[in-house]
C-alpha cells in the first residue's frame, strides 16, 4: 500500500521530503529496478548474517578434493588445479534481466567461504546461526568433517606456528589490533594498466607466458650452474598461471553455453532472447580477449573480480571504472553510438549491483567493524591522467547517476578532486551527497600524489594512477607499484597506546600483560615522562603488528598461493615468481590507526588536569579508570571537558601532531617485506563499536563500552563545539603529506541548509576551504536526525536509507542500535 | 623457563582446542555447567569461533584432569571454550543475564552467539 | 529417471556421456536458471528442480 502510494507521488513532493529512495525507484529502468530489488545483501546486521543467506558448501569440497588430491604440488601449481576444478564444475546462475554475470558462490544467496585461509574462521562458520543450508543436520556434518580435514592446515595455522608466540598471543587476545596475515583474508590491487591499458585479454598473458617459458626452457634445458636453479621453480608458477587461465576462459564459456540453452530452449521473449545471445558473445569474448565494447569492458573486469575473490576472498576493491572503461564507453555511446546513453547507464548500473551482491564468509570481529557490508569495496573516481590532465569524462558522470539510482552501499565512491575538475562534474558529486548516498568522498588529489611519492617513493607518473586499496589509502595500478595483499592486520586499536602507558602496558580487559612496563603512572613527576611512556607503548604495538603482517606477507607464496592473481600481474607473468613475492613490488604499505583520537583527547586531560591544573592526582585518576569511573561522575565530566580535538584549540592540537609525528618517525624506522615504510592512517570503519567494549575507562572521560570516537581524525560526537571552520582548522595543522598515510574525516551536514543551488554553494565553498588548508579527505553524512529516528522507530518503512559509517557506507537498517546512535550523534555542521 | 618457551606454553593451550578434529557431538553439546555460561568468561575479541579467557583461571590451570588443577597466580589468563565442561570448576558462577542477540555487537563479556547457545539467553 | 532422460540435460558435443543439467529457480529475491556439470548415466537426485520447458 505503502509503495503504491509512494508511486503517485511526484518527483517534487518526494524531493520536497528528502525521500530519495522512492525518487531512485522511479527514475530507474524497469530492468535496473529488478535486479536492485534481486540482490541477496551478504553485509551483516550488527554482527549476523541476513535471514536466508547461506554458506556455499559446494565450492570447499571441490576445492579440498582436488587439493588433497595433489598433496606433493609445489604450493602454486597445486592451487591452479585446485581452483580450477572449481571453476570447471561448480554450479552457475544467470539471474533473468542480467546482462552481466558472474559470482563467487553457487546460487545468489550464498556466501564464499574460504577454507584454506584460517582454521578459527571455520570453527566460527560451524557455531554461526542461519548459515547453514538446509537439512541443516547434513551441511553440519558436511562442514564439521571439512574443518577436520584443513585443521592445522590452513594458511593462518601455518604463520602461527613460526610466529614468536609472544606475539601470536597477543595478537590472538583481540585487543591491539585486526584483520588475518594471509592472502585468504587480504586484499589485492589489479595491474589495470597490463588487463585494459595494454589491452590483454588471458590469451594474450598466455602467450607472454608461453615466451617466458620458452626463454627458461633455453637455459634450464642447457649448461647447468647455480643461476638456473630458480627457474625450475618458476617454470612450474608459470604452468600454474597458465592452467588457471585457461579454467578462467572455459568458466566464461559455461555462461555463453547457459544463455544460449536459454534463449534456444525456455526463453519466450524476443528482445530477451537477444540479449542472452549478446550475453554468450560477450562471455565468447572475454575475459579471453580484450574488450570491443562496454559490456565487454565491464564483465571482463567483473570476472577478473570474481575469479581474484574465488581465489582469495578479498576484503576490498580497488579499482577505476571510469578511467579504465572510458575507452569503450566513449567507443560505444558518442563514437560508434552502438548504444544510449541510457543503455549504458544500465549496463553501469548493473555493473554495480553485480559488486554489491558479492559477499564471503567472514569472521565477527570483521562484520561488526564493517556492520551492513561484507568489504570494503571503494571505487575511485576523478582524478587526472598520467599527464597531469583532468580524467573525469562522462563516464564518470554516468557512474555518479548510476550510483543515485541503484542505491548500493557498496561499492561507495571516492571522488579524487582536483582544482580543474569541471563544475558540472562537481554538482554531479553534490548531488550524490545531498541524496543521502554518504558517498563520495572527497580526496584531494594533489595531496595524495604527493604523499604517495613522500612515503614510497612512487614516480609522478604512477602515483596519478592512484585507486583506493582498500577505504582509503592510495596504490597505483602499475607494474611496481600495484600492491598484491593488504591485510588488515596491520589494524591498529590505537587507543590502547595510551591505555597501556596509563596501566603499565597491562590489559585489565583481556587480563594479560600486553606492552612493555612503562613504569608505574602514578610516580610519572610529569607529562613528559607520561608522553614518553605512550611513545614506547606506541612503538611496541605497532611493531607487534607489522612483524605479524610482514611474516604473513613473506610466507603466503609458500602457505597459500595466488596463480591467478600472478598471471594477471605483469610482473609475475614476467618472472615468473608469486604475485605477492616482495621481489618487484615497490611496497605501498600502510598501519590502518583505528581509536586513534583517543590519544590525543585523553593526554590533553590528563596534561591539564594532573600536570598543569593540578586538579586530580595520576593515582586517582588510576583508580577511577580501573573502576570505570563509578561514584565519580563530577570527576569524569571534569575530564570530558577538558581541551578535545577539532576545536582549533593549539593546547590539544599541538598534542595531536606531537604524536603523529612521533608515529611517522617510528614509520620510517620500520618497514614492509619490500623495504619500505609503514606510514600510519588514522580512520575506523564501525571498528570504535567492535572496540568499544575492548578498550577501557580513558581520561578523556569514557567509560568501557562506550562507543569510541567515530573515525580518523574526526573530533568525538559532540566534542566539536567551534562549528565547522574549527574542526578544518584543526586538522589543517596536520600536514597530509608527511605526518601520515591520509587522514579520515567525517562531517555531518544539514539537508535543510544545503538544499538547493544555495546549498551547492554553501558546500563549494566547504570544499575550497579544506582544499586550501591541505586536508586529504573529507566524507559527508546528509541526513536528518528526524529520518534517522524515524528510521529507528519503523525499519521496514526505511530500509533503503543509506548512511556513511566512516570509510565506507551501509544501509541504516544494517547497523547495530550502537552504531546507529553514534551516527545521529555526530554534530550537524552548519556552515 | 626463557621467554620463548613459555610463551609457547600459553600459546598451545590457546590454539589445542581448535586444532583438534571433533564429532559433530562434541561440537554441539553444551553442558549444563559449561565456560561460556560462567560469570567469569570473557569470549575472545578476536576469534569470535568461541574460544575466551577464564578470568579468575591462569594459565596452568586444567578443569578437565582428575583432581581439576587451579591456578589463579599469572600474567595471562586460562584460554577455554565456550562449551567447556566447568562442573569440576570450583570458580564456575552462573551468569545472570547472557545475551544471544548477534546483531548489537554486545560486550563480549556477557554475549554468547554461537548456534549451540540458542535458547539459553535471558 | 537419469539426467539423460531428462528434456533439462544439455550433453557435451565432444563427449555425450556429460552434460550441463538445466533448473529454474524463484527464490525470494530473484529467478535465475542455473545449472552444473553431470554424467548423463547418473539419477536425478530428488532435490533437483526438475520443471517443465
Amino acid at each position: 500500500m505503502a509503495q503504491a502510494a509512494k508511486i503517485q507521488e511526484s518527483i517534487e513532493d518526494l524531493e520536497k521530503k528528502q525521500e530519495w529512495w522512492w525518487i531512485a525507484e522511479k527514475k530507474r529502468s524497469k530492468r535496473l529496478d529488478y535486479l536492485r530489488k534481486a540482490v541477496w545483501k551478504k553485509g551483516a546486521i550488527g554482527g549476523n548474517y541476513a535471514p536466508g543467506v547461506k554458506v556455499d558448501l559446494e565450492i570447499p569440497v571441490l576445492f579440498t578434493q582436488m587439493y588433497n588430491w595433489w598433496k606433493f604440488d609445489p604450493p602454486m601449481l597445486r592451487r591452479a588445479k585446485a581452483n580450477a576444478h572449481i571453476l570447471d564444475n561448480m554450479t552457475i546462475f544467470i539471474t533473468d534481466h542480467a546482462q552481466l554475470v558472474g559470482y563467487v558462490g553457487t546460487t545468489p544467496n550464498t556466501l564464499l567461504w574460504r577454507i584454506d585461509g584460517a582454521s578459527m574462521v571455520n570453527e566460527e562458520l560451524y557455531n554461526e546461526p542461519g548459515v547453514m543450508p538446509e537439512p541443516e543436520q547434513a551441511s553440519l556434518k558436511k562442514v564439521a568433517d571439512l574443518n577436520a580435514a584443513w585443521a592445522g592446515q590452513t594458511a593462518v595455522d601455518k604463520v602461527a606456528r613460526i610466529l614468536d608466540p609472544e606475539d601470536a598471543v597477543k595478537f590472538l587476545s583481540g585487543a591491539i589490533g585486526w584483520g588475518a596475515p594471509t592472502s585468504a583474508y587480504g586484499y589485492s590491487g589489479k595491474d589495470y594498466e597490463f588487463l585494459f591499458a595494454q589491452r590483454n585479454g588471458f590469451l594474450d598473458i598466455i602467450e607472454k607466458i608461453d615466451e617466458a617459458i620458452e626463454k627458461a626452457e633455453d637455459r634450464t634445458m642447457g649448461a647447468p650452474g647455480p643461476d638456473i636453479l630458480p627457474l625450475y621453480e618458476r617454470l612450474q608458477n608459470w604452468d600454474a598461471m597458465k592452467m588457471i587461465l585457461e579454467a578462467s576462459i572455459r568458466y566464461a564459456n559455461r555462461y555463453a553455453r547457459l544463455a544460449r540453452i536459454i534463449a534456444e530452449n525456455y526463453e519466450t521473449d524476443p528482445t530477451r532472447k537477444e540479449e542472452l545471445i549478446r550475453l554468450a558473445e560477450t562471455c565468447e569474448h572475454v575475459p579471453a580477449h580484450a574488450p570491443r565494447s562496454l559490456q565487454e569492458s565491464l564483465q571482463y573486469d567483473h570476472f577478473v573480480q570474481v575469479l581474484a575473490r574465488i581465489e582469495a576472498l578479498e576484503g576490498a576493491w580497488p579499482a577505476r571504472p571510469d578511467y579504465y572503461h572510458w575507452p569503450m564507453y566513449h567507443k560505444d555511446v558518442n563514437v560508434e553510438k552502438n548504444i544510449t546513453r541510457e543503455e549504458a547507464l544500465d549496463l553501469v548500473g548493473e555493473f554495480m549491483i553485480r559488486a554489491y551482491e558479492v559477499g564471503g564468509f567472514g569472521p565477527r570481529w570483521a562484520r561488526e567493524g564493517l556492520q551492513g557490508i561484507t568489504g570494503t569495496w571503494v571505487w575511485t573516481l576523478g582524478g587526472v591522467n598520467k599527464d597531469g590532465t583532468d580524467a573525469c569524462n562522462d563516464l564518470t558522470v554516468a557512474f555518479l547517476q548510476a550510483a543515485r539510482m541503484v542505491r548500493v552501499a557498496n561499492p561507495t565512491f571516492a571522488f579524487r578532486w582536483h582544482p580543474k575538475v569541471a563544475d558540472d562534474v562537481m554538482r554531479e558529486v553534490f548531488e550524490c551527497i545531498r541524496h543521502g548516498l554518504g558517498y563520495p568522498s572527497i580526496r584531494n588529489d594533489p595531496v595524495l600524489i604527493q604523499n604517495a611519492m613522500h612515503w614510497h617513493g612512487h614516480p609522478l607518473e604512477e602515483a596519478r594512477t592512484w585507486v583506493h586499496q582498500a577505504c582509503m589509502s592510495p596504490c597505483p595500478t602499475t607494474k611496481h607499484g600495484v600492491q598484491p595483499m593488504r591485510m588488515a592486520s596491520a589494524t591498529a586499536n590505537c587507543a590502547k597506546m595510551v591505555e597501556y602507558a596509563l596501566h603499565n602496558g597491562y590489559d585489565f580487559v583481556v587480563q594479560m600483560q600486553m606492552g612493555p612496563k612503562t613504569g608505574d603512572a602514578a610516580k610519572f613527576k610529569d607529562f613528559e615522562e607520561f608522553f614518553a611512556a605512550w611513545v614506547k607503548q606506541m612503538e611496541w604495538l605497532t611493531n607487534t603488528l607489522v612483524r605479524t603482517v610482514n611474516l604473513g606477507r613473506y610466507k603466503d607464496p609458500e602457505f597459500f598461493g595466488r596463480p591467478f592473481l600472478s598471471a594477471t600481474y605483469e610482473r609475475a607473468v614476467e618472472s615468473g615468481l608469486d604475485a605477492v613475492s616482495p621481489v618487484g613490488e615497490r611496497g605501498n604499505c600502510w598501519i590502518t590507526g583505528f581509536t586513534w583520537v583517543e590519544n590525543a583527547d585523553s593526554l590533553a586531560a590528563v596534561k591539564k588536569l594532573v600536570f598543569d591544573d593540578k586538579k586530580y592526582t595520576m593515582a586517582e585518576l588510576l583508580d577511577a579508570l580501573r573502576t570505570n569511573w563509578e561514584g565519580r561522575e563530577d570527576m569524569r565530566l571534569d575530564f570530558v571537558k577538558a581541551p578535545k580535538w577539532g576545536n582549533d584549540d593549539d593546547y590539544v592540537d599541538d598534542i595531536m601532531l606531537r604524536c603523529l609525528r612521533e608515529v611517522a618517525r617510528h614509520s620510517r624506522e620500520i618497514q614492509c617485506p619490500c623495504g619500505n615504510t609503514w606510514p600510519l592512517l588514522p580512520e575506523n570503519v564501525s571498528g570504535n563499536i567492535h572496540y568499544s567494549s575492548i578498550v577501557g575507562a580513558l581520561p578523556n572521560g569514557r567509560r568501557l563500552g562506550d562507543a569510541l570516537y567515530d573515525g580518523g581524525i574526526s573530533p568525538g560526537p559532540g566534542l566539536d563545539k567551534k562549528g565547522p571552520t574549527a574542526v578544518l582548522k584543526s586538522c589543517g595543522k596536520i600536514d597530509h603529506v608527511g605526518d601520515g598515510r591520509a587522514f579520515l574525516l567525517n562531517q555531518r551536514l544539514s539537508p535543510t541548509q544545503l538544499a538547493g543551488e544555495k546549498g551547492y554553494q554553501l558546500w563549494k565553498a566547504y570544499i575550497k576551504t579544506w582544499a586550501d588548508l591541505g586536508l586529504d579527505h573529507v566524507q559527508f553524512n546528509m541526513v536528518s536526525d528526524e529520518t534517522l529516528r524515524a528510521a529507528q522507530r519503523d525499519p521496514e518503512k526505511y530500509q533503503e536509507v543509506i548512511v556513511r559509517v566512516a570509510g565506507y557506507s551501509a544501509h541504516f537498517v544494517d547497523i547495530s542500535r550502537k552504531t546507529q546512535d553514534n551516527i545521529i550523534q555526530r554534530t550537524i555542521q552548519g556552515i | 623457563m626463557g621467554r620463548r618457551d613459555e610463551w609457547k606454553q600459553v600459546q598451545n593451550s590457546m590454539y589445542g582446542e581448535i586444532t583438534k578434529a571433533r564429532s559433530v557431538e562434541e561440537r554441539e553439546k553444551v553442558p549444563d555447567a559449561a565456560c561460556g555460561l560462567c560469570k567469569n568468561f570473557a569470549e575472545n575479541a578476536y576469534a569470535s569461533d568461541g574460544r575466551g579467557l577464564c578470568k579468575i583461571l591462569k594459565v596452568g590451570s586444567n578443569i578437565a584432569a582428575d583432581p581439576p588443577v587451579f591456578v589463579t597466580a599469572g600474567e595471562v589468563g586460562l584460554p577455554t571454550m565456550f562449551n567447556t565442561d566447568a562442573a569440576a570448576c570450583a570458580h564456575y558462577a552462573k551468569m545472570d543475564f547472557i545475551d544471544t542477540d548477534g546483531t548489537e555487537v554486545a560486550d563480549p563479556g556477557y554475549r554468547r552467539v554461537q548456534r549451540q547457545m540458542e535458547g539459553k539467553g535471558k | 529417471m537419469k539426467y539423460k532422460e531428462s528434456k533439462n540435460f544439455f550433453p557435451y558435443p565432444e563427449n555425450p556421456q556429460r552434460g550441463d543439467y538445466v533448473e529454474r529457480v524463484v527464490d525470494p529475491r530473484q529467478a535465475y536458471y542455473k545449472v552444473k556439470p553431470v554424467n548423463a548415466e547418473d539419477e536425478i537426485p530428488e532435490s533437483a528442480s526438475e520443471f517443465q520447458k
